[in-house]
């Protein structure tokens, strides 16, 4: 039987009172690239730092590659990480700060003359081969970034840490990072759990997405699934800019709900009649000039130009608003009343608690 | 538009006023430079040129104080004695303060207790920690004594040996200062990134290797500020050898400050202490130096 890479067994971390993860059962593949994906204080990290063994939980079972870890100490965990500030010894040359995993282990299996060869081919894969002489101060942010990755290869783990590692990075640089990363992700072939905030991050590189919110798991799937069936209020709102449309609605009976003057058919589950829902509608889900079915219609409010899209806010009346994207070549001579439709598949119905119907 | 010269001029203008305005608040912090340092300085910088002048008027001798500065055997053995005093102290206390500092960093629970406790020797006056060890350490009732006698058979006569003054000394003050230094090297701890000792920790490195490969390294700019006040501080030494020994015995413990202190007011030399103080200012200038140049960035 194939084992996992990492393995989470109801895994708990309580401070006091509060629980900062609370009954965690995860498993990462070798090969896998997991992001766990919540707002600051979801748990994130600490999941993190308990598998690097920074913190250590408060019940349950963490193993990596088959083996319990829980009272092994950091270094003899075969675990990389990256942190956010990147965390270079700043009194050490990039030479150095990359040489640091191999000379202070011990029993390291590296001999002394190996390890400028392991080294310089650590930096070679993150492109910093002509910087190993420098003092991470003189280097930019992206490099430094290169540098803690460097660091973070060169031992050769079985499991690599990522504690969101580009969120000091400028836009731009995050990109070309994101690439990189995955890239780098493939070419290792080793299990990665990567934490983050920004939800673009996590649907552009994950290949399993993990959705935390006050220490529990909300959703686990891919991305596409976290984006197309959002199993709560909460993922639905969390994923996907901008932001999902919540109405308050009422059941017809069947698949059907009213938001305000307006009947929508949907794929959800039936409820019972006049029971009262939520409704999530994403601005990107709105069609245009489509009549027929599933419309709601109401005023333009206000009207934001972005480039390729146009935010536009209605009044849908009943005192609801909505936020649709309109793009360039949809766009029609200044309307004051518009209608949008959106197919039953985008319609997401949640109930009093907030659950996917 | 303006000309080029009617820019220039508010320019200048403009200059002119951002400068009063941080003149007017730093000009009575220099008036007090100027009244307690400057001018005590420049009057004892000419005293050191006169002889007498306390009880009879002042004469000038031209560089007499300054030759007998290099030939007074007392002078040579003051500032030896200064010298080797600091070099007990110093190391002593930054040992003992860093391992306090550590093991107060490691602790969780009572951190603060412990915190003022170590402080507490630092909150007295060094005249009343003096006069206290005075009675710690008497020969015939003082408590270390009591325990020497236990341990060894008969009591240390720890001030009245001339090989033992000195240290003696030196352990007074460095009971008197661990406190301090204590807490500077607890707030450098406590400055050092957390993530840095993760880091290092997943990289496979042991307490002791953190410690030596991380934390000394990164505390250098403590180190820097704690060595050159330390020495500036400690080659001043005087009020536990005043009220310790008073110099003796033999003169084993005669240091500099105290030595300016007696011909100033004891043996009625002021021009000679005088002179002595601005050999002290250039030594104390001296290893300051020699500490900048060995601290600084090698980059």
């Amino acid at each position: 039987m194939a084992t996992s890479a990492i393995s989470f067994r109801a895994v708990r971390k309580s401070y006091g009172d509060f629980h900062a993860v609370e009954k965690l059962d995860l498993e990462v593949k070798t090969g896998e690239f997991l992001v766990l994906l919540g707002p600051s204080g979801c748990g994130k990290s600490t999941i993190l730092k308990m598998l690097a063994g920074i913190e250590a939980p408060s019940a349950g079972e963490i193993k990596v590659d088959g083996r319990l870890v829980n009272y092994t100490l950091p270094r003899d965990r075969n675990v990389a990480m990256v942190f956010q500030n990147y965390a270079l010894y700043p009194h050490m040359t990039v030479f150095e700060n990359v040489a640091y995993p191999l000379k202070s282990r011990r029993n390291s299996r590296v001999s002394r003359s190996e390890v400028p060869r392991l080294v310089k081919q650590a930096a070679e894969i993150v492109e910093i081969s002509d910087q190993l002489g420098k003092h991470p101060e003189a280097l930019s942010g992206g490099q430094r970034q290169r540098v803690a990755l460097a660091r973070a290869i060169v031992r050769n783990p079985a499991v690599f840490l990522m504690d969101e590692p580009l969120s000091n990075l400028d836009a731009q640089l995050r990109n070309t990072m994101r690439q990189q990363l995955i890239a780098l992700h493939r070419r290792m072939g080793k299990a990665t759990i990567y934490v983050t905030h920004d939800q673009l991050e996590a649907m552009t590189m994950a290949d399993r997405i993990v959705v935390l919110n006050a220490g529990t798991v909300q959703q686990e799937g891919t991305p596409e699934e976290v984006f197309r069936k959002p199993a709560n209020q909460f993922v639905a709102g969390f994923v996907g800019h901008p932001r999902m449309n919540f109405l308050e609605a009422r059941s017809l009976g069947g698949s059907a709900v009213k938001i305000g003057d307006h009947a929508m058919e949907t794929t959800a589950s039936t409820a019972p009649p006049e029971a009262r829902l939520t409704v999530g509608l994403r601005p990107s889900d709105a069609r245009f000039h489509h009549g027929g079915e599933n419309v709601i219609s109401g005023h333009v409010l206000r009207s934001e130009f972005t480039g390729p899209d146009i935010f536009l806010t209605l009044d849908i009346g009943s005192g609801l608003k909505i936020e649709v994207r309109q793009t360039n070549d949809q766009r029609s001579s200044s309307e004051e009343a518009l209608s949008v439709a959106f197919q039953p598949d985008d319609v997401h119905v949640f109930d009093k608690r907030g659950n996917r119907m | 538009m303006l000309s080029d010269e009617e820019h220039r001029r508010l320019r200048r203008k403009a200059a002119v006023r951002t400068n009063l305005t941080a003149f007017a608040f730093l000009a009575p912090a220099l008036a007090f430079l100027l009244l307690f340092l400057a001018w005590p300085v420049a009057s004892l910088f000419i005293q050191s040129f006169h002889a007498g002048g306390v009880m009879s008027p002042a004469k000038f001798v031209g560089l007499e104080n300054w030759r007998r500065t290099f030939l007074d055997p007392l002078v040579v053995k003051s500032i030896r004695n200064t010298l080797l005093y600091s070099l007990m102290a110093i190391p002593t206390v930054f040992a003992i303060a860093m391992a306090l500092a550590l093991s107060l960093n490691s602790i969780k629970v009572g951190q603060n207790i412990f915190r003022t406790i170590i402080y507490f020797p630092t909150l007295q006056p060094i005249l009343i920690a003096a006069l206290m060890f005075t009675f710690v350490l008497h020969q015939d009732f003082g408590i270390l004594n009591i325990i020497m006698r236990a341990i060894v058979g008969e009591p240390v006569n720890f001030l009245g040996n001339a090989s033992l003054a000195l240290p003696t000394i030196a352990m007074v003050e460095v009971w008197k200062g661990v406190g301090f230094w204590t807490l500077l090297f607890l707030a450098g701890l406590q400055g050092l990134p957390r993530d840095l000792y993760h880091a290092a920790e997943l990289d496979g490195a042991g307490p002791l290797r953190r410690f030596f490969q991380m934390t000394l390294p990164l505390l250098k700019p403590t180190f820097f500020f704690s060595f050159v006040f330390a020495t500036i501080v400690n080659l001043q030494i005087f009020d536990s050898v005043f009220i310790l020994t008073d110099g003796g015995p033999a003169h084993s413990t005669v240091t500099t400050t105290w030595y300016i202190y007696r011909s100033l007011f004891t043996f009625n030399e002021p021009g000679f202490g005088a002179t002595l103080s601005f050999v002290l200012v250039v030594l104390v200038l001296l290893l300051t130096a020699i500490q900048t140049y060995m601290f600084r960035e090698r980059r």
